[in-house]
Formats: C-alpha cells, sequence, structure tokens
C-alpha cells in the first residue's frame, strides 16, 4: 500500500517547497503564535534580559578553520587549521546522523525543536522503533501529488514529530554528558579533538564560555541561540562543544530558512517588551537585525572582545 | 604579521590594563542596554569608570546616558547643558525632549513646593522652549506636522473627494497612514459642513466668566440681564468684551469657513450662546 505525498516529499525538491507543504499540512506554523511551542515566560517573570548569541565564529571556532582564514588572522598552520576543522566536521555529522536522525530530518528543517510538535499525539516512544516506522522510505518515495490533509501525510507528519521529540529528550538527557552519548572510544577522540582546537585557538570557547555561564546563573537572565547552521546540526555543533548546559534546547533557532531578523521576531514575542535583548555575534547578518529592532549589539571580531564582553558581565555593566 | 599564542595573550593583558577597556562601540552597547533596561545606578557607575577618552566623546550613546543619569541624579544644569551642546540625531530626539521638559517640570514643582497642573506646565514649556539640537523646529500644537497638514489642504482645495489613489499618494509624501489621510478628509468635510457645531470655532472662545461689577448695585439689577467678560484668543491680541445678553441677540450672526486662522474679531454667536446655556444650566 503505498501512501500519498504531496510531491513536495521527495528529497529531490527544494526545502522551502517541502515545508510550505508537507511540513506545515498540520499548520504548525500558520495558526499564528503564542503557542505551546514557544512558551513565553510568565508575566510575573524577573526576566530582564535575552542574550541573543550567534555561533559560529562567535561561541565556536568551526568554519574558519575549514576555510584557513582563522590560520591566516591569527598566524597558524594552516593544514593543522584544516584537519582539525574536518574531523570536527566529521564528528558533528556523525552525531547528527547515528543519534538525531538527520538522514531523515535533512530535508524538513525547522526553526526550533517545538515547531512540529502539535502534530505528536504524546504516545510512549520508549519501545518505538524508528528504524521501521517507515518514515524514511515514505519521504523518498516518488509518488506524487495530493493535496495536504491526507491521512498518509498526517500520518507521516506525525512521525516526523516523534522524531523532534525524541531529538529534544536526547539533547536533555545528554547536555551534560556527551560523552555518554559518544560511547567510549569516540568521547576519547572527541576530548582530545577538542583540546587541539582550544589549543590552536588559543582558548576561544573557553573565554566564551566564560559570558556564557555567567548569564546561564542569573535568574534574570538567558541566553538564546541564533545560527544559521540548520537546526539538528546546530544542536550537533552544541553538544560537541559542551554548550549544552548554557542553551537550553528551546533557546536554540536556526534562521537557515527564515533568516535572523525573522528568528529575532519569534524571540521577542515569546520573551516580550519589557525585556533588553542585546545581540553577540560577528556578522552583518546579526548586526543588521540588532539595528532594526533597537537592540545593542556587542561585535565579535577577536578574543579582546570577548573578554571585554566577560568584564562588562562581571562588573555587572550589562 | 604573525599572532601567535604569546602575542594574543600580551594583547589581552595590554588591553585589559589600558585606559580604555572598551571599545567605543562596546560602550554605546552596555550604555544602550541599561537605559533600555532603566538601570540607572548601573549605568551612573558604568560611565563613571570610564576614562577620559577623545574617542568617547561626541559618541551619542554615551551623551543620552549621561543626560539620563544627570537627570535622575537631579543635576539638571548639566542636563541641559548636554542637550543643548550637542546635536542629536532624531531617533532620539522624542526621549530627549522627554528629559529637557521633565527637568524642567521637576525643576519647578521644587520651587513652586506643590504638584503643577496643566497650565503652569503649558507655561514652563512656553518659558523653556527646545533646543534646536533635540527638535526640528516643528510645531506640535497639532497632531500633524505644518507641511503635512499644508500638503492636505492643498489637495483638498483642489478635490474634496480624492481617489485611493490620490489619497495613498499623499500618505507616501506626507508619512501619514492612508487611514489618517482618509479621516482627515472625512473631518475636514464634515467640519465645512456643520459650522454650528462649533467644534472648529471653540478655538476662538477660550474662556466665559462672569463679569464682576464696578459698583455695587448688581444687587438691584435685575437677574434677567446678566453680563459676561468674553475673552477671544486670537493669534495676537486677547480681547476683552463686556457685553449684556441682551446685546448679544442684535449681533448679525454669519457663517463662513475658516481655511486658517488669521487674526479678527468676528463673534460667533452659536458658539457664545452654546456656552452660556451651559455657563446658565
Amino acid at each position: 500500500m503505498f501512501q500519498m505525498f504531496s510531491p513536495a516529499c521527495s528529497p529531490s525538491t527544494p526545502i522551502k517547497e517541502l515545508d510550505d507543504r508537507a511540513c506545515r499540512s498540520g499548520g504548525s506554523k500558520s495558526r499564528g503564535r503564542g503557542r505551546k511551542n514557544n512558551p513565553s515566560p510568565p508575566p510575573d517573570s524577573d526576566l530582564e534580559r535575552v542574550f541573543v548569541w550567534d555561533l559560529d565564529e562567535t561561541i565556536i571556532v568551526f568554519h574558519s578553520l575549514l576555510t584557513g582564514s582563522y590560520a591566516q588572522k591569527y598566524g597558524k598552520d594552516p593544514p593543522m587549521a584544516v584537519t582539525l576543522g574536518l574531523r570536527m566536521e566529521e564528528m558533528i555529522f556523525n552525531l547528527a546522523d547515528t543519534h538525531l536522525f538527520f538522514n531523515d530530518l535533512e530535508e524538513c528543517d525547522q526553526v526550533h525543536i517545538d515547531d512540529v510538535s502539535s502534530d505528536d499525539n504524546g504516545q510512549d516512544l520508549s519501545t518505538y522503533s524508528f528504524a521501521t516506522d517507515g518514515f524514511h522510505a515514505a519521504a523518498t518515495s516518488a509518488n506524487l501529488c495530493l493535496a495536504t490533509g491526507v491521512r498518509g501525510g498526517v500520518d507521516w507528519m506525525r512521525k516526523l514529530a516523534f522524531r523532534y521529540r525524541r531529538v529534544k529528550e536526547m539533547y536533555s538527557t545528554y547536555k551534560n554528558n556527551v560523552g555518554g552519548l559518544l560511547g567510549p572510544a569516540k568521547r576519547d577522540a572527541w576530548l582530545q579533538l577538542r583540546a587541539e582546537i582550544e589549543a590552536l585557538t588559543d582558548s576561544w570557547l573557553t573565554h566564551a564560555l566564560k559570558s556564557l555561564s555567567i548569564i546561564s546563573s542569573r535568574s534574570n537572565c538567558v541566553n538564546v541561540l541564533v545560527t544559521t547552521t540548520q537546526l539538528i546540526p546546530a544542536l550537533a555543533k552544541v553538544l560537541l562543544y559542551s554548550l549544552g548546559s548554557v542553551f537550553p534546547v528551546e533557546n536554540i533557532y536556526s534562521a537557515t530558512k527564515i533568516g535572523k531578523e525573522s528568528c529575532f521576531e519569534r524571540i521577542m514575542q515569546r520573551f516580550g517588551r519589557k525585556v533588553v535583548y542585546v545581540v553577540i555575534g560577528d556578522g552583518v547578518e546579526e548586526e543588521q537585525a540588532a539595528k532594526k529592532h533597537n537592540m545593542p549589539f556587542w561585535r565579535i571580531s577577536s578574543h579582546s572582545d570577548l573578554l571585554a564582553l566577560h568584564q562588562a558581565l562581571e562588573f555587572e555593566y550589562l | 604579521m604573525e599572532r601567535n599564542t604569546d602575542a594574543v595573550r600580551t594583547e589581552l593583558l595590554v588591553s585589559a590594563a589600558s585606559s580604555l577597556a572598551f571599545s567605543p562601540e562596546q560602550v554605546a552597547c552596555v550604555c544602550e542596554a541599561l537605559q533600555q533596561g532603566g538601570n540607572v545606578d548601573r549605568l551612573a557607575r558604568f560611565l563613571w569608570s570610564l576614562p577620559q577618552s577623545d574617542l568617547l566623546r561626541g559618541n551619542e550613546s554615551i551623551l543620552k546616558a549621561q543626560a539620563l543619569v544627570a537627570y535622575h541624579q537631579a543635576r539638571y544644569q548639566e542636563l541641559y547643558s548636554i542637550l543643548e551642546n550637542h546635536s542629536f540625531s532624531p531617533s532620539n530626539h522624542t526621549f530627549l525632549q522627554d528629559l529637557w521638559y521633565k527637568a524642567r517640570y521637576t525643576e519647578a514643582e521644587k520651587a513652586r513646593g506643590r504638584p503643577l497642573g496643566a497650565v503652569d506646565k503649558y507655561r514652563i514649556r512656553r518659558k523653556y522652549p527646545l533646543p534646536r539640537t533635540i527638535w526640528d523646529g516643528e510645531e506640535t500644537v497639532y497632531c500633524f506636522k505644518e507641511r503635512s497638514r499644508n500638503a492636505l489642504k492643498d489637495l483638498y482645495n483642489h478635490n474634496r473627494y480624492p481617489s485611493p489613489a490620490e489619497k495613498r499618494n499623499l500618505a507616501k509624501i506626507t508619512g501619514l497612514s492612508l487611514t489618517q489621510v482618509s479621516n482627515w478628509f472625512k473631518n475636514r468635510r464634515q467640519r465645512d459642513r456643520n459650522p454650528s457645531e462649533a467644534h472648529y470655532y471653540m478655538s476662538n472662545v477660550v474662556c466665559v466668566k462672569p463679569a464682576r461689577r464696578q459698583n455695587q448695585d448688581h444687587l438691584n439689577k435685575p437677574p434677567s440681564a446678566p453680563a459676561f467678560h468674553f475673552i477671544f484668543l486670537h493669534t495676537d491680541r486677547p480681547n476683552f468684551f463686556h457685553v449684556s445678553l441682551r446685546d448679544l441677540s442684535l449681533y448679525h450672526t454669519h457663517t463662513h469657513t475658516h481655511a486658517h486662522a488669521h487674526t479678527h474679531t468676528h463673534i460667533h454667536t452659536h458658539t457664545i450662546i452654546y456656552c452660556l446655556k451651559s455657563l446658565l444650566k
């Protein structure tokens, strides 16, 4: 028996169409904001500051290792930098594929982990077999052309929601224990790789983590992540760079499809107008989005910027 | 230029020890964040910690922050000095105008020893007009700027019922919304149609109060001839008229449309009757 899907479900179709049709047939986003998948803090919460971070080249050094630009700027050995970048890249996608269903979800990327939760029926997943539930086969089926809302479509949406729910669980369980998720062999390789990257980048991540930790420890501040990486690989990066403890999974947004400005708007809708938003990043996109919404912007272009940020937080200026 | 680990470390130490720990951009970021959060004490502490650096002089975010702190710490002369001696970009005007007036009001209240009423505040605003550094000079007695009003009036004189496209175009050039333009035309047509509604002309009558008799025999006067002072506020000269009610009925009524304010002493009988009626209730 074959399940009928709209043409957008075949992997060769661009992601946008996929989302506009199949992935949104449940109407998860189109029903508007302020729903359970975007939790708002209670009105009397004492939240005062929301720090909106960029990921790459702000908190972590990854992409610039691969391109060699980091090595060039800071006088490091280029082939060494590229090698480290490649090893990290492999770990990221390995983790994403093995534990976070990236193979299944790559064409169905979401902005936020809860975006398809409305299609979930809440059933117990402890004995559920993701490998054999037919999701992957259905997604790659070349069958065409039906309107959204068809029985097959709803069934597939639910399986999608199960996956995102499982990803959310995995993240929350292993965010402080990535080694446990990787297993002993990979864990050692991972620790080694992390140490080498820290050495090459003069402890870039360590510096960033100082600021992130201060914010995380304050009850009136939160860290939010907005990255141009797709959501699943972004979660893998966050886990592998040990940032899971400072970013709750609900505070991670992927701007791949909608852009940073739209993500900022979602974040503002979620946390409200009474809080102060501070944007921290290295790129033009976040700077312009910040300017548009009148949010103070802290540029990160070198170690000293991270250090200055830490100092501003330590002295409670920010 | 190679930047190895030692060089980076040195750079970090130097920047920490240097007189300017934060770049001007970072200082501005902190100022904005603290201002938006209303954290005036932290802002004051931060500003106090900053070195006297040429890089920071004239930075608008910092000046705004200094103005805000000066206001909260009641250093009003310093506040006025900051506002008057630097030109600010239009996006900050509203915030700074607010500070200017709030400071003026507070000073006056302290001098007076009692809270200010609306008229007191009006007089203060007249006495201390906004400096052009924080104001573009547009009168805001009206809701729309003069240029916008003139544009609206010009089109109105040409055609009282503009098409949607014309309205949209007008909205674009005035910076108003289509709804605002439409409402302006609707109201203008209505007010032209019904001058006896007196809404438009009420602006010509400020206050009507019973006159005080010069002599004492008002007690013997028949009550049927009360007299009133009328104060007509025209653009330049307030006029006082002492007329009796009976005299009023002799005034010839006329209606005409005022397209713009001008100085003259029409007495609008309908208006006056309206006023008197409510007073005599």
